[in-house]
C-alpha cells in the first residue's frame, strides 16, 4: 500500500534506491505487523446477527460524554466503553430490552435516546397526537365557517 | 366583520406560543447544569456491588466512606485534590484511578500527596459504567448501609462539602 510514495521518492531522491528502498519497505512491513499486533481487538467478537443487534442498540443509547450523540456516533472513549458493554451484555445472553434496562438502571432513562412509554412520559408521546388532532379540528372549523359565509 | 376572523386565524399562533412558553419553562426548570443530575442521581440507591481492582464494596459495608473517581490526566482532579485531602479528615476516601497508567497515578499521588484510604484501579473503565460515571472527577458517599447518600459529577468544592457532605457526618 505504501509502495507508491516510496517508488516516487526513489525517483526524486537519488540516494534512496536499490537496497535502501528495499529496507524501507521492510521497515514499513515490520511497522504494519506491529500495528496489526497491538491493534485492540473488540472485547467481544460477536456472531453477525448479534453484532447487528449491538449496532442497532448503539444507535439508541446516548453517549454520557457528548450527550447529543449516540454511542455509535461518538468518538469519546466512554462511548467505546459503552459499545463494548453492549456487546458484553449481548454475549451474556441479554435481550435488547435487558440491555436497555441494564443501562437505564445505572444511568437513568436519560441514557435512552428513545424515551420509554411510561406514566411520566405519556404526555411526551400523546401531546403531538393531541396537537395534530386539535389542528385538524381547527382547520375543519375554519373551512365550515368559510363555507357558511360564502353561501 | 374583520376582527373576529383575524382572532380566529391567530388562535393557532397563540396556542403555539403558549405551548412553547410552557415547554421552555419546564425544560429550564428541570434541565440541570449538574450533569449527574441530568442522568440518574444515584442518591438513595444501593452502591454497586461489583469489585473494582483494589476496591471490594463488601468489605466496606458498615462504614461511611467516599468513592472518588479520578485520573492523573484530569486537570479538575488536580484542582480537587486539596478538597479530597479535607474530606479524608472526616471520612475514609477511596480513590479509583479511572483509565490511568499505574505509574502515572503513582506520580500524581507522590507529587500531590496521597490522602486516600485506598487506591483502586479501573484501567478500562468497566467499573465506572457500574457506577453510572459520566466523567472524572466524580464523587459518591456511601453510608454504613451501603446506600449512596451523595453524588457529584465534577470537582468537589469546599462549599459543596460544607453544605452537603458535613451534615452526613454530623447528623
Amino acid at each position: 500500500m505504501r509502495r507508491l510514495p516510496l517508488s516516487e521518492s526513489k525517483i526524486v531522491d537519488g540516494r534512496l534506491r536499490g537496497h535502501d528502498a528495499d529496507s524501507g519497505i521492510q521497515i514499513l512491513l515490520l511497522l504494519s505487523l506491529v500495528v496489526w499486533l497491538i491493534n485492540p481487538m473488540p472485547a467481544h467478537a460477536l456472531a453477525p446477527e448479534l453484532e447487528n443487534r449491538a449496532r442497532m442498540l448503539g444507535n439508541e443509547i446516548r453517549c454520557a460524554v457528548c450527550e447529543a450523540q449516540s454511542v455509535n456516533d461518538s468518538d469519546a472513549t466512554m462511548a467505546a466503553d459503552f459499545r463494548s458493554l453492549i456487546r458484553e451484555r449481548i454475549a451474556a445472553g441479554d435481550t435488547d430490552q435487558q440491555v436497555r434496562d441494564y443501562l437505564a438502571q445505572r444511568y437513568g432513562d436519560y441514557i435512552l435516546l428513545r424515551p420509554p412509554v411510561q406514566a411520566n412520559t405519556l404526555a411526551l408521546w400523546l401531546l403531538p397526537l393531541a396537537i395534530l388532532a386539535g389542528a385538524g379540528l381547527f382547520v375543519l372549523a375554519v373551512i365550515r365557517a368559510r363555507g357558511r359565509r360564502s353561501s | 366583520m374583520m376582527r373576529p376572523r383575524l382572532s380566529l386565524a391567530q388562535l393557532p399562533l397563540v396556542i403555539l406560543l403558549l405551548l412553547a412558553l410552557g415547554l421552555g419553562y419546564a425544560l429550564l426548570r428541570t434541565y440541570s447544569s449538574d450533569k449527574a443530575a441530568r442522568f440518574a442521581s444515584h442518591v438513595g440507591k444501593p452502591a454497586p456491588a461489583a469489585m473494582i481492582d483494589g476496591y471490594d464494596p463488601a468489605t466496606w459495608r458498615g462504614k461511611l466512606h467516599a468513592v472518588n473517581f479520578f485520573a492523573s490526566w484530569c486537570l479538575p482532579c488536580r484542582a480537587e485534590h486539596e478538597v479530597m485531602a479535607q474530606l479524608a479528615t472526616v471520612m475514609p476516601v477511596i480513590g479509583i484511578a479511572y483509565r490511568d497508567q499505574p505509574d502515572a497515578t503513582q506520580q500524581f499521588l507522590t507529587s500531590l500527596g496521597n490522602h486516600y484510604a485506598l487506591v483502586a484501579h479501573d484501567p478500562v473503565g468497566r467499573g465506572a459504567l457500574e457506577w453510572g460515571l459520566t466523567g472524572v472527577p466524580e464523587t459518591f458517599v456511601v453510608d454504613a448501609a451501603g446506600v449512596i447518600r451523595f453524588h457529584l459529577s465534577g470537582p468537589l468544592t469546599p462549599e459543596i462539602m460544607a453544605r452537603e457532605l458535613m451534615p452526613l457526618v454530623q447528623p
